[in-house]
């Protein structure tokens, strides 16, 4: 009968961060192995919390479903002599130690056969379960590992108890030292110690008596809930942050919000540094009221049920007191002094050891930046790029970015501002940093955009030319990224440009692969299928809002029929020319004799589109050129119908093969159409 | 409510009760006590050891002329290592926090990740910080290298920031007006040192001589090597530390310098643990006689 698994590893405090990637890997590891050994259930679940790791299966198989094996003998035409077992049956049946009276006759498709079959019983899943899951556990890989007990075994954090139950039964595992057990741990401080388990709902239920929510769903749930309530009562909302609830999901095992207050003069310091504080340092939810301006209160998630002496609240109120007591007065006084006048300290920051100091990197970006204006056409003005670029980095020596780092850029921004800089330039020094991720927003500004690029394609060619090259999933510098940012902005702005001329002596074959790799990744994210993808890249792609709009115009134009069949055959064509190229130069002189009509008016569609592609790629209408081509299908196919390539006279048969040549070129401004998978069936 | 020197009592008295040996601060300057060779030497090799102490930890760059409520240039760690650490570690740690008086259950507190690193001793762990309402007040550490070399068994680092409990448990925002004892206050007794001190490293240390004496005191510590005299040869290693530390604060050391000076001073520690785990091994590993680890196999040699 089919029973319920379910097994825990308690462990001292996870990391966050970690936390929800670990239990996808520990649920795929077990489903695969529930599939490998051919075990049937209905599903897998990962749940956990800060001390420990479930993974539970509602039903699962109590073991393998038995098979029935059989070995063959030999035919029956030969298995007996005169009614008596003939020396092959008797042979066979020594040599499998069984009886002869025990073989059995088999008809297959060969004819007749005495043969043996037995059944073999599928192993129990305790049995499977037992040797899988420590295996599993042991498997499993975090950023940062240790050791505790035995330097040869590495983990998150020490493992501390084990329960791993199927129906009744306890499967004997063994980790680390600890062996599997009937108890679980509660909360470290509300908690009764060890607690006694059995199935998995008395766990859960159990648990929750002794503080421990289990399920991550149901701990954000009320988390959620609670923040709601809260700023339900303030008439305010949260400053929502996915990342700030995923963390505070696994720190907690029993989450409860407490509300706090600041006073009132912190709200002269800036939205964006008054957030920063209270999220990045203390895993505060920041309130705003309905017209978006911030309240002087804050949401904290304590690990425990209740603040009944308002001791926990106080606590809180205390530390960011302290923490906005540094930063307004980092506010007041690292305004004293100009960006410009901190311009010079950059020379004693270190950007990369083997790139030197920010010093260095502002004139990098100095000249860089006047190349992308042009190429972007971004025409930002000069005086106001100049200045931004100069600016851009003074923030790494003011005492807010030291103590807040995640606000470099922002407070550059700001301080520009008080320094009396244009909208123009605060923006652009606001934004440098933007996009930090492919779900952020662009800078705003062109001015940032250019400002943007140029820090970022610094980094990577700067890199690149000291060997820092990101390799398989080490990319410590994040060029990966930085790339992705630089693509993000142009194709947000919608800026021509030419990674070719950008990156000047820096574009090397590596420098190329890896932009088009990046691009290629961006395009995937957009819906783009791989052979769109390829399409379009395999003619180049420089330009990569270009790049965009020709992806665009394939997936636009690719359910049609007509360029279903167009793109047939031009796959075709590539066939042709290939093998001709292969075969050698085609000799002779063009001759204009046997011209058929198929060919001439293919000819005749040809001379026509050419024309008007020309146009239509000037304005970039690329999904009008493959309309057009899609239009040339009835020719086309004409043409191949009634016209043999390969003509035995070589002068027609050049004159067909620059035909082909010319078609294939015409029409591949937009993308390689054979690289275009056609569904046959 | 404890004022600090009743805090650092209550919790002497706790370690000393679990066994721990109840050391003194080195009388060499160091900016954190782990460099105490009470943890840096003793986590090295395979004998146990158990110990807590205080240690003024001297942080020249953190100094603010003592004007800053939270911020000092010296201030004082609880530091415990327990070589190896018990399964309950973190249990006992709590209860460390309710011998100072606080109840647990009145409170939140969270073990968050936060895996120390301590480049110029060749050193890292992974562990968590331990926040109290929010308050960041212990460093919790298990130590998987030091002196480049890999560990163990492993140690179970607990360093306390006496201030910062000290100011929760009083409930003060400026550190200088917490109780020493019921009859003076800390500025009473440090802040003439913040500031003077403050000032020195900032002002008016003389770098040319400190720039003199790292060179002095790194070729000391080689010297020392060679002769196998470990113990000293460390201490003139953290000379090198805070030296360099010095002039750090005081903006003597270069962009470029300043790898390269702290690639130095790693060296020395580096060199100073090998030798260290060396000489022991010769001694006959003192400490090892009869003990066996809590998983029961025999302590293999392993560093």
């Amino acid at each position: 009968m089919p029973s319920e698994f379910y097994m825990e590893i308690g462990c001292e405090e996870i990391p966050a961060r970690t936390m929800a990637r670990s239990l996808n890997d520990l649920r795929d590891r077990v489903e695969k192995l529930l599939k490998e050994e051919k075990l049937t259930y209905d599903r897998v679940e990962a749940i956990g919390s800060a001390r420990r790791f479930v993974v539970r299966v509602p039903s699962l198989a109590e073991r393998q479903e038995s098979r029935s094996e059989r070995v063959m003998g030999p035919p029956a035409s030969i298995a007996f002599k005169d009614g008596q077992p003939a020396p092959p049956l008797i042979g066979f049946a020594k040599k499998n130690n069984v009886a002869v009276e025990a073989l059995q006759k088999f008809a297959t498709e060969k004819g007749e056969y005495y043969g043996i079959e037995s059944v073999i019983e599928g192993g129990s899943s305790t049995d499977i379960l037992a040797k899988g899951l420590p295996e599993i556990v042991r498997a499993m890989t975090f950023p940062k590992m240790m050791i505790w007990m035995d330097p040869s075994l590495r983990f998150s954090r020490p493992l501390r108890w084990i329960i791993s139950r199927f129906g009744e039964q306890r499967i004997p595992i063994e980790l680390f030292g600890v062996h599997s057990a009937g108890y679980s741990e509660g909360h470290r401080i509300l908690g009764s110690g060890r607690v006694e388990v059995g199935s998995y709902d008395d766990f859960v239920a159990k648990l929750e008596q002794n503080f421990v929510i289990v399920s991550q769903e149901e701990r954000r749930k009320k988390i959620e809930r609670e923040l709601n309530d809260e700023v339900g009562r303030l008439n305010g909302r949260i400053i929502g942050d996915d990342k700030l609830l995923e963390e505070v999901v696994y720190i907690n095992e029993y989450p409860t919000i407490v509300r706090g207050r600041f006073e009132e003069r912190f709200l002269e310091l800036p939205r964006e540094i008054l957030i920063t504080v209270m999220k990045e340092h203390q895993k505060y939810f920041a309130v705003e009221d309905e017209h978006g301006k911030l309240l002087p209160y804050f949401l904290a998630v304590m690990n425990t049920a209740s603040d009944s002496r308002g001791l926990i609240r106080k606590g809180h109120e205390r530390v960011l007191r302290a923490r906005l007591t540094d930063a307004l007065f980092f506010w007041e006084v690292d305004r004293k002094q100009t960006l410009e006048d901190r311009r010079p300290r950059l020379k004693s920051i270190v950007f990369q050891e083997k790139l030197g100091t920010y010093a260095d990197k502002v004139k990098r970006i100095a000249r860089l930046s006047k190349k992308i204006n042009t190429l972007t056409k971004a025409k930002v003005d000069k005086a106001a790029l100049e200045k931004a670029v100069q600016w851009s980095k003074s923030d790494l020596t003011a005492d807010m970015v030291r103590e807040f780092t995640d606000l470099q850029g922002i407070v550059g921004g700001l301080y520009a501002k008080h320094d009396g800089a244009s909208e123009e330039v605060w923006r652009a020094i606001y934004d440098q940093y933007r996009p930090q991720s492919m779900d952020d927003r662009s800078p705003e500004t062109k001015s940032g955009a250019v400002l943007s690029i140029s820090d970022k394609l610094d980094t990577v060619l700067g890199c690149f030319s000291v060997g820092l090259i990101p390799t398989g999933s080490e990319d410590p510098l994040g060029l990966r990224r930085a790339m992705q940012g630089v693509i993000k902005v142009l194709l947000d702005h919608k800026l021509p440009f030419s990674m070719a001329k950008a990156a000047g002596e820096g574009f090397t074959p590596q420098l190329k692969q890896f932009y088009e790799d990046r691009l290629r990744f961006i395009l995937g994210q957009r819906g783009f299928a791989y052979d769109e993808i390829n399409a379009v890249t395999g003619i180049g792609c420089d330009d990569p809002s270009e790049t965009l709009d020709r992806a665009a115009a394939i997936q636009r134009i690719r359910p049609s029929a007509d360029f279903e069949a167009v793109s047939m055959a031009f796959k075709r064509i590539k066939n042709i020319l290939k093998q001709a190229e292969q075969a050698g130069q085609v000799t002779g002189e063009i001759s204009s004799e046997g011209l058929e009509p198929a060919e001439a008016e293919l000819t005749a569609f040809l001379e026509g589109a050419k024309l008007k592609i020309e146009k239509l790629e000037r304005g970039r209408k690329y999904f009008k050129i493959l309309e057009t081509m899609a239009g040339g299908r009835p020719v086309i196919d004409q043409f191949f119908e009634k016209i043999m390539v390969m003509h035995q006279d070589l002068s027609v048969r050049k004159r067909r093969l620059l035909l082909l040549g010319s078609l294939f070129a015409t029409f591949s401004r937009v993308a390689d159409i054979s690289e275009i998978v056609v569904n046959k069936s | 409510m404890l004022n600090f020197q009743d805090l650092v009592q209550s919790l002497l008295n706790f370690w000393g009760q679990k066994g721990c040996v109840l050391q003194q601060p080195y009388d060499v300057e160091v900016g954190a006590g782990t460099m105490h060779p009470e943890t840096f030497l003793r986590v090295l090799g395979p004998e146990p050891y158990k110990v807590a102490y205080v240690e003024p930890s001297r942080r020249p760059a953190d100094g603010r002329y003592g004007e800053n409520p939270n911020r000092l240039e010296k201030h004082h760690q609880m530091q415990v290592v327990l070589k190896p650490p018990p399964a309950d570690i973190q249990n006992i740690y709590l209860e460390s926090l309710t011998a100072m008086g606080i109840n647990l259950k009145e409170h939140d507190i969270k073990f968050e990740e936060d895996n120390w690193e301590a480049p110029t001793l060749g050193a890292w762990g992974v562990g968590w910080q331990v926040m109290l309402d929010g308050q960041e007040i212990t460093q919790f550490t298990y130590f998987q290298q030091a002196g480049g070399l890999d560990l163990f068994p492993i140690s179970g680092e607990i360093t306390y920031g006496l201030e910062r409990i000290c100011m929760f448990l009083n409930d003060v925002d400026n550190v200088y007006d917490l109780p020493w004892n019921n009859e003076v206050t800390y500025r009473e007794v440090r802040h003439r040192d913040e500031y003077e001190f403050s000032k020195y490293y900032f002002e008016s240390a003389d770098t040319a001589m400190y720039f003199r004496m790292f060179s002095d005191w790194e070729r000391e510590s080689q010297r020392l090597l060679k002769e196998g005299l470990v113990l000293a040869a460390y201490e003139c290693c953290l000379k090198c530390s805070h030296t360099f530390n010095i002039l750090d604060a005081r903006g003597a050391i270069s962009v470029t310098e300043r790898a390269q000076i702290i690639g130095r001073v790693r060296g020395l520690a580096v060199a100073v643990a090998k030798a260290y785990v060396e000489s022991r091994k010769q001694q006959g590993y003192p400490l090892l006689q009869g003990l066996r680890h809590e998983s029961g196999k025999e302590i293999s040699h392993a560093v």
